[in-house]
């Protein structure tokens, strides 16, 4: 071999491990990734909703009400289709605090007079402002419950427990129930409770938290919003009360639930 | 020399391969300089070769295909161990010395007759991943409720109102709890919760049950705690959502208010205790925009 050949035979062969490595660095790069890049974000999850039914008593109460809140005997039944979609109907079956006025209702009470004032024909008697004020007995809300989030929390590192946290959209049905009987003699003005079941919307969230596998701790929020006249008297100024003195309004209502999942055991995903 | 060039064009149609898989599993530098140096290293001359030929390169070019296929076994090897994958992974946020400013909007949730919306922002320094000190201001903006507008209609009866102006406290944060969860089990999201306390002061504003009278003005020391719960979105954001409630003695005008002047009306003021608890959702915005484990993986 000629030293020619031997220099050019060196030049090529520099240059093709230049053109070799450079792409390939970039590949190698571009190859190298996690075993778990592909994989689900959790591996032999207990499935704790998936084909279960879950079923529960607790405690639910209104917030931020006009003239009457609630503290209500809850029960809450529900079967979970999948994992992250399921079908539950809450419900307030029995008002356990129908004498619970809100604090402005409080204020207000104690402004009015107990008995008629002669001559006042726009001011209502303490009696009368309470019967003519609708309360809330019951509520169902049948309900779809979707569950994006899922998860473990640890608290002071002392309890650890798997929970989830989930929306819920359905209809409503509120039961507005009157206390008491207006006393025509002394009413200075025309009042009426609106009282009956009235449909509406529920929207809401909760969360579970499971102690086990088969038992949690179900916290639960609802928007529920259904038209109402709360006061049972004149809004619209036409001196008479009708349905049309009723409003739309907001109602909040929180729980607190002690649920069990059947069947006890729960699937383990792959 | 039609040789060397078809060897050349063989080795260039499988780019890649040799130095994919030395990038990646380990003793790469040892094969390419084996590698270079082979392909450096002048080949022992065949005896029949005449001076003037170029030598026979077929052999490389074997060589090289057969060290393709053992590199890409091992680059195979390597993707698929676990050597990325640790029994306790890291905390996914780390907030240590780190400036968060937080602008948030609220709305308050416990007072049927007056609604506020307050806007303002929370500026906190984690001493350390779970305490943090900060200043929080926000300016307030009220809405009277229906409600209370037909009080005076349906009850023949007057509300007594105070306004929100602003306030601005110092505030005392905790983390309690985090964790993470997982998003309809494709992503995993990071979060904690905390519960934090202050003091600061807030001006008010009366509401004057005649509108021709004048109304006047109180700074009122107001106490606050709060919980609240974060996701991390990236190294330096953060959403929040949480509930503070304020706690103060507030001044109001006295029902029985003719037509004095401020002076007179403020002599014969009311006190009462306010809780004003609101819902808050923030943004988190962090400083330094990145951060670094001190510890090992």
């Amino acid at each position: 071999m000629t030293k020619k050949a031997h220099a050019m035979k060196r030049g090529i062969a520099l240059l093709v491990g230049c053109l070799v490595g450079i792409p390939a660095v970039t590949q190698a790069a571009q190859e190298r990734k996690s075993p778990l890049a592909d994989a689900p974000a959790i591996r032999r999850r207990v499935e704790l909703r998936d084909k279960r039914f879950e079923l529960g008593v607790g405690v639910a109460s209104t917030i931020g009400q006009d003239f009457y809140n609630a503290l209500m005997l809850n029960v809450r039944l529900g079967f979970h289709i999948t994992d992250w979609i399921g079908l539950s109907v809450s419900a307030g079956v029995f008002n356990l605090t129908p004498d619970w006025r809100s604090s402005f209702n409080d204020k207000l009470n104690d402004a009015l007079p107990a008995t008629a004032q002669p001559g006042d024909t726009k001011t209502p008697t303490r009696s009368n402002a309470a019967a003519a004020e609708n309360r809330i007995g019951q509520i169902i809300l049948p309900q779809i419950d979707i569950v994006p989030f899922t998860g473990k929390f640890s608290l002071f590192s002392r309890l650890f427990a798997s929970y989830d946290v989930y929306m819920v959209a359905g209809p409503s049905f509120v039961n507005l129930v009157k206390r008491g009987t207006i006393d025509p003699s002394t009413e200075c003005c025309k009042a009426s409770p609106y009282v009956g079941w009235k449909p509406g919307v529920n929207v809401g969230f909760g969360m579970h938290a499971f102690i086990n596998n088969y038992f949690a701790i179900n916290v639960e929020a609802h928007n529920l919003m259904y038209s109402n006249n709360a006061a049972g008297r004149d809004v619209t100024g036409s001196s008479a009360v009708t349905s049309d003195d009723a409003q739309w309004t907001y109602n909040w209502l929180v729980g607190l639930n002690f649920m069990f999942f059947l069947p006890a055991q729960a699937k383990v995903s792959r | 020399m039609k040789r060397l060039a078809f060897g050349l064009l063989l080795v260039l149609a499988n780019p890649g391969s040799v130095a994919a898989a030395e990038a990646s599993a380990p003793g790469a530098g040892e094969t390419a300089d084996e590698k270079s140096s082979e392909a450096e290293a002048p080949a022992p001359e065949a005896p029949e070769a005449k001076k003037d030929e170029l030598p026979d390169l077929s052999e490389e070019v074997k060589e090289a295909a057969a060290e393709k296929e053992e590199a890409t076994s091992q680059t195979t090897t390597a993707r698929l161990s676990w050597e990325d994958i640790v029994v306790v992974p890291r905390k996914g946020f780390l907030k240590r010395h780190r400036l968060e400013l937080a602008p948030f909007a609220a709305i308050s949730i416990n007072d049927s007759m007056i609604r506020h919306y307050s806007f303002g922002g929370d500026l906190t320094f984690y001493l350390t991943d779970v305490f943090s000190v900060g200043l929080e201001g926000q300016y307030f903006i009220k809405e009277r409720s229906e409600r209370e507008s037909l009080v005076g209609f349906q009850f023949n009866r007057a509300t007594t109102l105070n306004r929100f102006l602003y306030s601005t406290s110092l505030v005392f944060g905790y983390v309690p709890a985090y964790g993470k969860f997982g998003l309809f089990n494709k992503y995993i999201v990071h979060w904690d919760v905390s519960v934090n306390g202050g003091i600061g002061v807030i001006w008010t504003e009366i509401i004057p049950i005649d509108p021709a009278n004048a109304g006047w003005r109180n700074l009122d020391i107001m106490p606050q705690v709060g919980i609240s719960t974060r996701m991390f979105v990236t190294d330096w954001l953060s959403l929040s959502i949480g509930l503070r409630d304020y706690i103060f003695s507030d001044k109001f005008e006295s029902l029985n208010r003719g037509n004095e002047k401020v002076q007179q009306a403020q002599a014969a003021e009311t006190h009462a205790i306010t809780n004003n608890i609101m819902v808050f959702v923030s943004a988190g915005l962090y400083l330094p925009t990145s951060f670094s484990y001190k510890t090992p993986r």
